[in-house]
């Protein structure tokens, strides 16, 4: 370690992440569509000659569990002998190595003096890609061929030069070309400047430098990753949880997992999901092992060094043909957006036992995926749109769970309503929380929201993928359920809100595509709550008060659920003492079984110790 | 009346620096600062320019009254008024998340109660058009609210944000009005004057936050005023604002979150300043204290300016600023070890108070400036110009256990933790050339603050800068700053024209409006005279949402302006993403107009030149080439201009220490700002 101790280390380290926030940036910036420029939902990363991340940004962590993998089946199917410096290539087969359709990637090799240095890469979300329904999100899919253009790894640019035809061909093929061309354009230009950024490095500390520095970084987080898994007690732990249906038909479908941690390595094992299913809900092998790669990152020191080092402790079984590994020609869409957030819950779960403190309750559970298509009245253009919304997370040890927000594989925000109404046909009538939507517990559930659309053009096409509209997000440790979503339609004139399943003949009131909805009817989406975590009846009866004083809690709910009886008098609320021990009592007498003490509660004034680089003043995002 | 004064309240000093405009003579002060009442501080270090106070002509402070107001979360009882069905977009925010994987992530709460919320029944769409009227009945139920609501709490401010105000403010201006009429003793804030651009949670947020610290903003003036009468200062005085301009006392306690980062800006100001007195014109300016560094960028001698920014996450502020990066590295910073070895310093701080474990007062954990007294950059004894002692033993003390965790000697602990902060800030400055395009070796670092000139040349040599400006008295940069600060106002409006149907004579007039709006406002703040006018429109290709601004001429806008300045954006494009898109159709997105009041700029005072300095002494320092050596200790004033002298040596002054290594050679030029060259 002589010219590397842990500052030079360091140093090399921020240098690489450096280089992807800057990608990060041009993508953000100059991108078409929406999904990248206020969703950020993309990836940037530096890969070694062998397709082993480096240094990646964190906007959307479902991807960079990925990315190594699809640009590694990428090399391999390719050749490195038909690589050359200037070549640009394109993927985003599911079968190939790919995550679903829409997420393409896209990366450049970096030769410096002639010999391969590495790669730069970046993976996004593409709107609009072609197949059965406008913003290729086909919720009722049953095949691969209905969610859009496959793309195996071909080129966009060779030496440097387009081909023209390969973008003809694309551009033929999905519905909003010039968002597809914007976004193209403004992955390959990152790519640029990162091709530039990493040459200046490169001439400022040597090839070798940057590449002994790279493979100590990785070890340094395999190191850490492993001594993080030390802390976990041996064991095998497992739990199993369901979606409600794929869209195509009306049966449920078993995930399952087992989690094994032997000394330093743990194994997630997701043997007994069931076989894969018709509809589009089948997660490929990549997204499989994001979701591993996520939850395993998410129970360690955030601030390891995340590079495939830190995936080495980690192995995984996702046995071919099921629906944690869709073989072709299964339908795999919301594998991604959906069944993706579950299984990292799920993971959560499991280990619930072992790592109390780490873990938390379930979260809401579904994106909430919601798509428009049509001519907009204004310019006469088509436009399609994809949006999701926020839901509660569960509690933890230490917190209430958060309200409204994105779920656990993405960090994608909200289209402002002021952005949404000038672009698209729908009127937003109410954007709120949802309040009693969180799951009683010593740390409450987070809430869920609730948004009302009014349709304001002549015909608006609509598809949805959502789910827990039976199943909620559990409680743990005596917290109790957080709420259910749901999405539901009034017709102008109807007096009823009714779901889409019953106003229009589909199998699955959560999942369906192409439902023509007309001028002045209204679409209410509701979106799950989060868990409580913990014995409600050892919350803290001023919390409640305070709950019930903003609103997060019903009067009501305070008694059934937490039995504390406040009043309200003189305008003021008040918690009535006596009565709040009689009604605890009562409760607890009228249980089953006692929920036991457990002895890793944290005590008194305990913290969570997480420290962070603090970065105030910035300019955000959106800038 | 001689003295022009700049005064600068932050966390732990409160900064006076005065120029007598005759002579260019400086007088510079510091005391303590009084956060319980930040106007006793300013009184106090008024009290310090003695014989000079009935000589004083203008008085100019930079504040972080209402920012800390905020940071501390003490400030008013805000009732939120909005359109109804929307009163949890501040707590619904944009739903993303600060850290990805750390499940134990706490989304921040606004600044206002969600029971302090209250929906109104009315609508405007996305043209300016009314969907849904503020009809008398919708009026009445809110009266009926409001009246109840504000007899039974104490609400004491309000923030009225309703749907699409940018483009029609007519419903804010009603509710205001009522408001205005029946509680007169209310603070009342409106997004259409606070900030007009669209998305409503940022809206939402600034008009929060300027709501939250108006009581506290209007306090500090008032309190202020009574300060200036009992000094019998009758001088005329300004606030300065967040976009580095000035304004009248009475407009800051209309509109405080236009004074939110006014104490950052100053710095930036005054760097600007000295940056181009010693003829440079690309610049970054550093501003390390106690506990931050504050990272500015000035360009072709204009500082960058931000449209937002944000004081924590969740908590954006669309207000007009100067550009600046924050980030938690200071003579306070701590130094500790991650789990996985790695030695770290900071974002914690050992702040004013106990402060770093040499100052004696109980700090017990190794802070940079402990670190720098070890290595010997530091002298115990001229602190503070000698003011203040430092304990060395005690530097020790904290510094062996890191040492010893490390596996390394409290010496190479101490470098490490200078090289780690000194690796932060240089990253931070990295990541706001990045964001420009632009390669730090063709800019000059301007260095400033207690701690800023201790890590200048270091930091510029992480980045190969090759020229570092360390301005007069760098402890009292940002008072300077506001010292020297002109009128500035920034209009902006948000429009979405695009160029295929664009009708250039609307455009033309709209901004003759705006720049008329603009002149007026700072005629207002305090400006007479002849204002500079600048005008820019943020474009972008139809379906972005990002916009590169593009400056237009002050011409009447016509089709060959319109297409120049088209030109001109597709270049700026190109230049940052590699591409450009002929072809496409441009989006106008926002309008804006910047009316500038020059202020009259001070002459200095010429240092004398000729003779060959003495060193005050030579102390034994830790140089990272050679190890401990015993360099020439110089002080400050006895340098005289235009005498170049080689590194290694330190700078001794009273408010800072510069350290010059080996390899750079240094100079004191005829104004007296120090220029170290490598």
């Amino acid at each position: 370690m002589s010219k590397f101790d842990t500052v030079a280390l360091l140093t090399l380290h921020n240098r690489l992440v450096n280089i992807c926030e800057e990608m990060a940036l041009v993508m953000m910036k100059t991108a078409y569509s929406t999904i990248f420029s206020e969703g950020l939902d993309f990836c940037c990363v530096i890969l070694n000659k062998d397709a082993e991340i480096i240094a990646e940004t964190e906007y959307t962590p479902s991807m960079i569990g990925a990315i190594t993998h699809t640009a590694k089946w990428t090399i391999e199917e390719m050749g490195m002998d038909n690589i050359a410096p200037g070549d640009v290539i394109i993927h985003n087969d599911s079968y190939r190595g790919g995550c679903h359709l829409p997420e393409h990637m896209i990366m450049k090799p970096v030769f410096l003096d002639g010999e391969l240095f590495g790669f730069v890469g970046n993976m996004g979300h593409v709107a609009e890609i072609g197949g059965k329904a406008p913003g290729s999100f086909a919720a009722d899919a049953t095949d691969i061929y209905q969610e859009g253009l496959r793309l195996p790894p071909i080129k966009l640019m060779e030496k440097g030069e387009y081909v023209k035809d390969v973008w003809k061909m694309i551009m033929t093929n999905h519905r909003t070309p010039y968002n597809t061309w914007g976004d193209f354009h403004a992955m390959i230009g990152s790519l640029q400047v990162a091709e530039k950024r990493l040459a200046g490095l490169v001439e400022r500390y040597g090839r070798e430098y940057i590449e002994e520095g790279s493979r100590l970084l990785m070890d340094y987080s395999a190191r850490r990753l492993r001594a993080e898994i030390e802390e976990i007690p041996d064991g095998t732990y497992h739990a199993i949880n369901w979606l409600e249906d794929d869209g195509v038909s009306a049966e449920m479908i078993q995930i399952e997992v087992t989690v094994t941690v032997r000394g330093d390595e743990v194994i997630v094992d997701f043997t007994g999901s069931s076989p894969q299913v018709k509809g589009p809900i089948n997660c490929t092998w990549v997204v499989s092992a994001s979701v591993v790669y996520i939850a395993i990152l998410s129970l360690t020191d955030p601030y390891i060094p995340r590079n495939s080092g830190a995936f080495r402790p980690i192995k995984i079984i996702a046995p071919p043909g099921t629906v944690v590994n869709v073989q072709h020609p299964g339908p795999c869409v919301a594998g991604n957006t959906d069944s993706q957030i579950k299984l990292i819950d799920l993971i959560l779960s499991a280990l619930s036992q072992a790592i109390p403190r780490k873990i938390t309750a379930g979260s809401g559970g579904s994106s909430s995926n919601f798509l428009i298509g049509g001519v907009h009245p204004d310019t006469g253009q088509y436009y399609s749109n994809y949006s999701f919304d926020g839901q509660g997370t569960g509690g933890t040890a230490f917190k209430d769970g958060n309200d409204a927000e994105i779920p656990r594989h993405g960090n994608c925000r909200n289209s402002p309503i002021e952005v949404f109404e000038g672009r698209y046909s729908l009127l937003t009538l109410e954007y709120k929380l949802v309040n009693d939507s969180g799951g009683p517990g010593r740390n409450r559930g987070g809430l869920g929201i609730s948004r009302i659309y009014e349709v304001t053009a002549p015909e608006v096409t609509i598809s949805a993928l959502f789910d827990r509209f039976k199943i909620k997000p559990w409680g743990l440790f005596g917290g109790k359920e957080g709420t259910n979503s749901s999405l539901t339609i009034k017709k102008k004139g109807d007096n009823r809100w009714r779901t889409f399943a019953e106003v229009y003949g589909r199998p699955s009131a959560s999942k369906f595509t192409n439902a023509v909805v007309t001028k002045g009817d209204l679409i209410h989406i509701v979106t799950p709550g989060g868990g409580g975590f913990g014995d409600p009846l050892d919350r803290n009866p001023e919390l409640v008060l305070e709950d019930v004083k903003e609103g997060y809690v019903s009067l009501e709910s305070a008694k059934r659920d937490y039995g504390v009886v406040i009043v309200k008098t003189n305008k003021m609320y008040q918690i009535n003492q006596e009565a709040t021990r009689a009604e605890r009592e009562r409760l607890r007498a009228a249980r089953p079984e006692p929920i036991p003490l457990y002895d890793w509660w944290p005590k008194e004034g305990e913290s969570i110790n997480v420290v962070r680089e603090q970065l105030i003043g910035r300019r955000s995002r959106s800038g | 009346m001689k003295y022009r004064v700049g005064i600068d309240t932050g966390g732990t000093f409160t900064d006076l620096v005065a120029i007598n405009r005759d002579t260019g003579q400086l007088l510079v002060a510091k005391e303590r600062s009084t956060p319980e009442r930040p106007s006793d501080a300013v009184g106090k270090v008024l009290q310090k320019m003695n014989k000079h106070i009935p000589e004083i002509y203008f008085v100019i402070l930079g504040t972080t009254i209402a920012t800390n107001a905020l940071i501390q979360r003490r400030g008013a009882n805000v009732a939120y008024i909005t359109t109804k069905g929307f009163e949890d977009i501040p707590f619904i925010q944009r739903l993303d998340k600060e850290e990805v994987y750390n499940l134990q992530w706490q989304k921040p709460k606004p600044l206002i109660k969600r029971a302090n919320c209250f929906g109104v029944d009315e609508r405007i769409g996305y043209k300016g058009q009314i969907i849904k009227s503020l009809d008398q009945i919708a009026l009445e139920k809110f009266k009926r609210i409001i009246d109840k609501h504000f007899k039974e709490d104490n609400l004491d401010s309000v923030a009225i944000c309703l749907l699409f105000s940018y483009l029609n403010n007519t419903h804010e201006q009603k509710l205001q009005k009522y408001l205005e009429k029946n509680y007169p003793s209310l603070s009342i804030s409106t997004s259409h004057a606070v900030c007009p651009m669209w998305r409503e949670f940022e809206r939402s947020s600034t008009t929060i936050a300027d709501a939250f610290v108006k009581p506290v903003t209007i306090e500090y003036v008032k309190s202020l005023k009574e300060e200036f009468s009992n000094m019998k200062i009758e001088a005329p005085w300004c606030v300065m604002k967040s976009n580095g301009g000035s304004m009248f006392p009475e407009v800051a306690a209309k509109e405080p979150v236009q004074t939110l980062l006014s104490g950052l800006a100053g710095g930036v100001i005054g760097g600007r300043y000295f940056g181009k007195l010693a003829g440079d014109k690309n610049l970054f300016t550093l501003d390390m204290g106690g506990t931050s560094c504050d990272v500015g960028i000035v360009e072709n001698g204009q500082q960058s300016y931000a449209s937002e920014f944000q004081l924590g996450f969740g908590l954006p502020i669309s207000v007009p600023c100067v550009e600046i990066s924050t980030i938690g590295a200071g003579g306070g910073s701590i130094g500790w070890i991650d789990k996985g070895g790695f030695l770290r310093v900071g974002p914690f701080s050992a702040g004013a108070s106990p402060g770093p474990a040499s100052y004696g007062q109980g700090g017990n954990e190794p802070t940079v400036t402990d670190a720098n007294l070890i290595l010997g950059y530091l002298n115990p004894s001229y602190f503070l110009g000698g003011s203040m002692l430092l304990f060395k033993e005690k530097a020790y003390e904290v510094m062996e256990p890191l040492a010893k965790k490390l596996g390394v000697s409290t010496l190479e602990a101490a470098e490490g933790m200078r090289r780690v902060v000194n690796e932060n800030m240089s990253n931070a400055l990295r990541l706001v050339a990045v964001k420009r395009g632009i390669d730090p070796k063709d800019f000059a670092l301007v260095a400033f603050g207690g701690a800023g000139p201790l890590h200048a040349v270091a930091i510029a040599e992480v980045l190969g800068i090759p020229r570092i400006i360390i301005p007069l008295h760098p402890g009292h940069c940002s008072a300077f700053g506001a010292l020297i600060s002109d009128w500035r106002v920034d209009r902006v409006l948000t429009r979405l024209y695009r160029s295929d149907m664009l009708d250039v004579k609307l455009l033309n007039k709209e901004f003759m409006r705006l720049t008329a709006e603009a002149i007026e406002e700072l005629s207002q703040e305090g400006f007479s005279g002849e204002p500079a006018v600048l005008r820019s429109i943020d474009m972008r290709y139809q379906g972005q949402n990002y916009e590169h601004e593009v400056i237009v001429s002050n011409n009447a806008i016509d089709e060959n302006e319109i297409e120049t300045a088209f030109d001109k954006f597709a270049e700026l494009y190109e230049a940052f993403s590699g591409f450009s898109h002929p072809n496409a159709v441009i989006e106008l997105v926002n309008l804006r107009v910047t009316a500038i009041g020059d202020s009259d700029k001070p002459k200095l005072k010429k240092v004398k030149k000729g003779y060959s300095p003495e060193p005050v002494e030579k102390r034994s320092v830790f140089l990272s080439q050679g190890g401990y050596i015993d360099v020439p200790i110089y002080r400050r004033i006895d340098l005289p201009s235009n005498s170049p002298l080689h590194g290694p040596a330190v700078i001794e002054e009273v408010a800072s220490t510069t350290v010059v290594p080996k390899g750079y050679t240094f100079n004191v030029d005829e104004n007296g700002i120090l220029i170290i060259s490598s």
